[in-house]
C-alpha cells in the first residue's frame, strides 16, 4: 500500500517535471512560421520563389515559410481582412495603390536601416518614390514590375506609308488612315487605335493622356493631396482621349467592354492597327499569333505636350508592422536580395529578369537594353518615363467609385469631359477630407 | 408532481382515466413530453451554431452601419444614422437601387414563366423525358462564376458566338457590344440571370405537377373542360402554394445575386449595371468604406428579411 502510494507520488511529480520541461524547451526548438503573401503569377517566377523559400528553410532549420498566393484583384481585400482579423502576413508584395492605402493605415514597418545603401543608389527615382514615406523613411523594397507601351501593325503602317508615331498628332494621323470599313457594310471593322477600358482598367489607361498633357491628376500640395483635375491640362488630355472615340471615330466606343486580353485578341485578329498594353502582351501575341511574326512591332508611348509619361511601376516587398517575426522577415528579404541560384544573380535580380518583367534599377536598364527581345526595348526605354498610380491614400477609393465609371461614360459620350472632370475634382476633394 | 405531470393529469383527466391511474398516466405522458423534446434537443446545436454564425455578424453589420469606419478610421467612430442619411444624396446608390429593382422584377417573373412552361413540357408524355429533365438542370448546376465567364465569351463583341449567329441569321448588320453599351448591358445580364434560374423553378414546379391527381384532370375533361380551363382552374390552383415558395426564394436569391454581374460587367459601363450587391462589394472590398457598405447591406437585409418573413409565415400557415 505504502509502495503504491509512493509510486503514485513519484508519478505525479514526474509528470509535473515533464510538463515544466515541455513548457520551457519548445520555445527554443519550436518551428517558427513566416507568412509570405504575394501575387506572383508568372510560372517561372512562382518556381523561383518556391526555390528561394526551400533554400531559406534548409539554411534556417526550424523556420517554415507559408506562402499565400492571391490575384492582384483580390489582394487588397484579403490583406486588409487578414490585418483586421489579427492574423496579418509577415511579408507582403504590394503595388503602388496598395502601398498608399496600407501605408495610410500604418501597416508597414520602417525598414530604412535594413536596406543596403548600394541598392538604394541603384533605384530609379520612380521606384524610390513609391517606398518612401512622407518623412523620407523607407517602408518597402522595390522589386519587379511592369510598364506599358504601344503595339502596332508594321505591315499596315508600311503599306500606308506611315512612320512610327512620335506625337499625338502622328497618332491621330495614323489612326485615321488605318480606320477602315473592310467589308463594306457601312461601319468600320478595322480601327486605328484601341486600349483596354473595361471597368477594371478604365482609370489606368486614362492617366497617361492626362500626364502627357501636363497634369499630375492629383498631387501633394502644402502637405495634403489635392486634385488637379480642374486644370486646363487635365481637360486637354482627357478631351484628346475622348475625341479619339467620339469625334474622330478611330477607336470603338465598345472598348469599355474590353480588358487587356480582348484588346490583344482584337490586335491578333486584325481589328486594331495600334493598341496600348503591358509588356507581358509581347509574349501573348508571339504565342497566339506566330503567323504575325515580323508584321508587328512596339514603340514607346508617343509624346503629348508634356512628354511621354506612361503607366509603369515596380511592385514592392513590405514587412508588416504587426508581424511577430520582423527580424526573420527582414532576414528573408535580405536573403532574396543577396543570395541566388546563379552566379552574380540574386533571387531578386532573377525575379525581375524573367521575360517581360522589368526592374527599376540603373543596372537593369543597362543589362536589359543589350539582352532583351528587341520587341521589349520600348518598354525598357519607357522606364524613365514611367509613373505609378497616384500615391494618395484615397486614390483607390476614388478610382473605384468615380474615376472608372466616369472615364467609361466620357468615352461613350454620356457625359461631357468638362462636367465629368468637375465632378471628379469635387469627389476627390470630398474623399480626401 | 412535476410540471409535465400536472399538465398530463389534466389532459388525461378529460379523457376520464386520471382517477383510475393518475401516477401511471403522468409517467407515460412525461415520457411523451420527453419524446417531444428530443427533436428540439437535436436541433439545438444547429440552432445555436446558426445563431452564432448568423446573428453575430448581422449584429456586427448593424453596428458597423452606425459608424464612420474606413481605411483611415479602422477602429471606427459612432455616427448614428449618418451613413443612411448620406445614401439619400448618393446618386450611385439610387442608380444601383433602381437597377436592382428592375433586375429582380424582370428576372423573377421571367424565370417563373419560363420555368412553368418548361415544367408543363417536361410533365407531358414525351419520349426521352428523363433525358430532358436531366438536361434542363445543367445551367443550375454550373457554378455562377463559370457561367458568367462562359456568357462573357458568348457576348463578346468581336468574336462572340451570339453576334456571329445573329449576323448569320440576318438579325443584326454589325456586331453589338452587349456588355459594353449602357442600353443593352442590363438586358444582357438579365438574360443570363433568367437562364441560370429557370431550371430550379422548372424542377420544383414539375415535382408539384406530378402530385396533381390524374383523375381530377380526367373528370374535368369528361365534364367538358378544355385545355385552358384545366390549366386555369385545376393546374394553377394546385401550383399556388409551390409557386409562392418558388417566387419568394427566387426573389431573395435574385435580389442578393452578386457573382454574375460582378464577373460579367463589374457594374459597368459607367454605372449602367451597378446593383446594390456589387455596390456593397465595391464599397467594402475596394473602397474600404466599411460604414457606408454596411449601411447599404443593412437596407438590403431589411428588404430580404421582409420577403423571408412573408415566406416563413406562409409555410407556417400551411403546415
Amino acid at each position: 500500500m505504502r509502495v503504491s502510494r509512493a509510486l503514485g507520488r513519484v508519478a505525479v511529480l514526474g509528470t509535473l517535471a515533464l510538463l515544466a520541461v515541455a513548457m520551457v524547451t519548445p520555445v527554443a526548438s519550436a518551428e517558427v512560421t513566416l507568412h509570405l503573401f504575394h501575387m506572383t503569377w508568372i510560372p517561372e517566377e512562382i518556381q523561383l520563389i518556391d526555390e528561394a523559400v526551400a533554400t531559406f528553410e534548409k539554411a534556417n532549420p526550424g523556420v517554415r515559410i507559408i506562402q499565400t498566393r492571391v490575384s492582384w484583384t483580390d489582394a487588397p481585400g484579403q490583406l486588409l481582412t487578414s490585418i483586421m482579423g489579427g492574423s496579418p502576413p509577415d511579408i507582403t508584395l504590394a503595388r503602388p495603390s496598395m502601398v498608399a492605402q496600407f501605408r495610410s493605415m500604418g501597416a508597414f514597418a520602417d525598414i530604412t536601416d535594413a536596406i543596403d545603401p548600394s541598392l538604394k543608389k541603384e533605384l530609379l527615382p520612380a521606384a524610390l518614390q513609391i517606398v518612401q514615406t512622407e518623412s523620407g523613411r523607407l517602408d518597402g523594397i522595390p522589386t519587379e514590375g511592369c510598364t506599358w507601351a504601344w503595339f502596332y501593325r508594321k505591315d499596315w503602317f508600311g503599306q500606308a506609308g506611315l512612320g512610327v508615331p512620335q506625337t499625338w498628332d502622328d497618332v491621330l494621323r495614323a489612326a485615321k488612315a488605318l480606320t477602315k470599313d473592310v467589308n463594306g457594310d457601312g461601319t468600320p471593322d478595322q480601327w486605328g487605335l484601341a486600349w483596354p477600358l473595361q471597368a477594371e482598367n478604365a482609370h489606368e489607361y486614362w492617366l497617361p493622356w492626362v500626364w502627357q498633357a501636363g497634369s499630375q491628376v492629383v498631387e501633394r500640395r502644402d502637405g495634403k493631396w489635392v486634385s488637379d483635375l480642374d486644370s486646363p491640362e487635365a481637360l486637354a488630355g482627357t478631351q484628346f482621349m475622348v475625341d479619339l472615340v467620339q469625334k474622330h471615330r478611330v477607336t470603338p466606343a465598345t472598348i469599355v467592354d474590353m480588358d487587356w486580353e480582348a484588346i490583344t485578341t482584337g490586335f491578333t485578329l486584325g481589328k486594331f492597327a495600334m493598341i496600348q498594353n503591358g509588356a507581358w502582351v509581347v509574349g501573348t501575341i508571339q504565342g497566339r499569333a506566330p503567323e504575325l511574326a515580323g508584321k508587328w512591332g512596339t514603340f514607346i508611348a508617343p509624346s503629348g505636350p508634356a512628354g511621354r509619361w506612361h503607366l509603369g511601376w515596380p511592385n514592392s516587398w513590405h514587412v508588416l508592422k504587426a508581424s511577430r517575426n520582423q527580424d526573420l522577415a527582414l532576414k528573408f528579404l535580405n536573403f532574396l536580395y543577396t543570395k541566388g541560384r546563379k552566379p552574380n544573380l540574386t533571387y531578386a535580380d532573377e525575379y525581375a529578369l524573367i521575360p517581360t518583367s522589368l526592374n527599376w534599377t540603373s543596372s537593369f536598364i543597362a543589362y536589359a537594353r543589350n539582352t532583351y527581345d528587341p520587341l521589349l526595348r520600348p518598354f525598357i526605354d519607357n522606364l524613365e518615363w514611367s509613373r505609378p498610380w497616384p500615391l494618395a491614400p484615397a486614390w483607390e477609393q476614388f478610382a473605384e467609385l468615380y474615376a472608372k465609371p466616369y472615364v467609361q461614360d466620357m468615352v461613350q459620350g454620356r457625359v461631357t469631359v468638362k462636367d465629368a472632370l468637375a465632378t471628379l475634382h469635387q469627389r476627390f476633394g470630398e474623399l480626401q477630407r | 408532481m412535476n410540471l409535465w405531470g400536472l399538465r398530463a393529469t389534466r389532459r388525461v383527466g378529460s379523457r376520464g382515466r386520471t382517477q383510475a391511474h393518475p401516477e401511471g398516466a403522468s409517467v407515460i405522458l412525461s415520457h411523451k413530453a420527453a419524446q417531444r423534446a428530443v427533436p428540439y434537443l437535436f436541433l439545438a446545436p444547429t440552432a445555436v451554431l446558426v445563431m452564432v454564425l448568423l446573428l453575430v455578424p448581422v449584429a456586427n453589420g448593424f453596428m458597423l452601419s452606425l459608424q464612420e469606419r474606413d481605411l483611415f478610421n479602422p477602429t471606427g467612430r459612432f455616427t448614428g444614422l449618418t451613413n443612411f442619411i448620406k445614401l439619400g444624396d448618393d446618386p450611385i446608390f439610387w442608380r444601383a437601387l433602381l437597377n436592382t429593382v428592375q433586375w429582380t422584377v424582370v428576372v423573377v417573373l421571367a424565370q417563373y414563366l419560363f420555368g412553368l412552361g418548361l415544367a408543363l413540357l417536361l410533365n407531358a408524355d414525351v419520349r426521352g423525358r428523363g433525358v430532358f429533365r436531366a438536361l434542363v438542370l445543367v445551367p443550375w448546376v454550373i457554378p455562377q462564376a463559370i457561367s458568367a465567364i462562359a456568357w462573357k465569351w458568348l457576348y463578346a463583341e468581336q468574336y462572340g458566338v451570339l453576334n456571329a449567329l445573329l449576323r448569320d441569321m440576318g438579325l443584326i448588320k454589325a456586331n453589338v457590344a452587349w456588355l459594353g453599351l449602357p442600353e443593352t448591358v442590363m438586358w444582357a445580364v438579365t438574360a443570363v440571370g433568367i437562364w441560370k434560374g429557370v431550371p430550379f423553378v422548372a424542377i420544383v414546379l414539375l415535382a408539384a405537377l406530378q402530385a396533381l391527381e390524374r383523375e381530377q384532370v380526367e373528370a374535368a375533361v369528361v365534364d367538358g373542360a378544355g385545355g385552358w380551363q384545366v390549366f386555369r382552374f385545376i393546374t394553377i390552383p394546385h401550383l399556388r402554394y409551390t409557386s409562392f415558395i418558388v417566387l419568394a426564394l427566387s426573389t431573395i436569391w435574385t435580389f442578393n445575386q452578386f457573382d454574375l454581374t460582378h464577373v460579367l460587367t463589374r457594374g459597368g459601363p459607367g454605372y449602367a449595371s451597378q446593383l446594390l450587391s456589387t455596390y456593397v462589394y465595391q464599397l467594402f472590398m475596394t473602397a474600404f468604406d466599411f460604414g457606408k457598405a454596411a449601411a447599404v447591406a443593412v437596407l438590403m437585409l431589411i428588404t430580404v428579411a421582409f420577403l423571408a418573413w412573408a415566406y416563413i409565415r406562409r409555410i407556417v400557415y400551411h403546415s
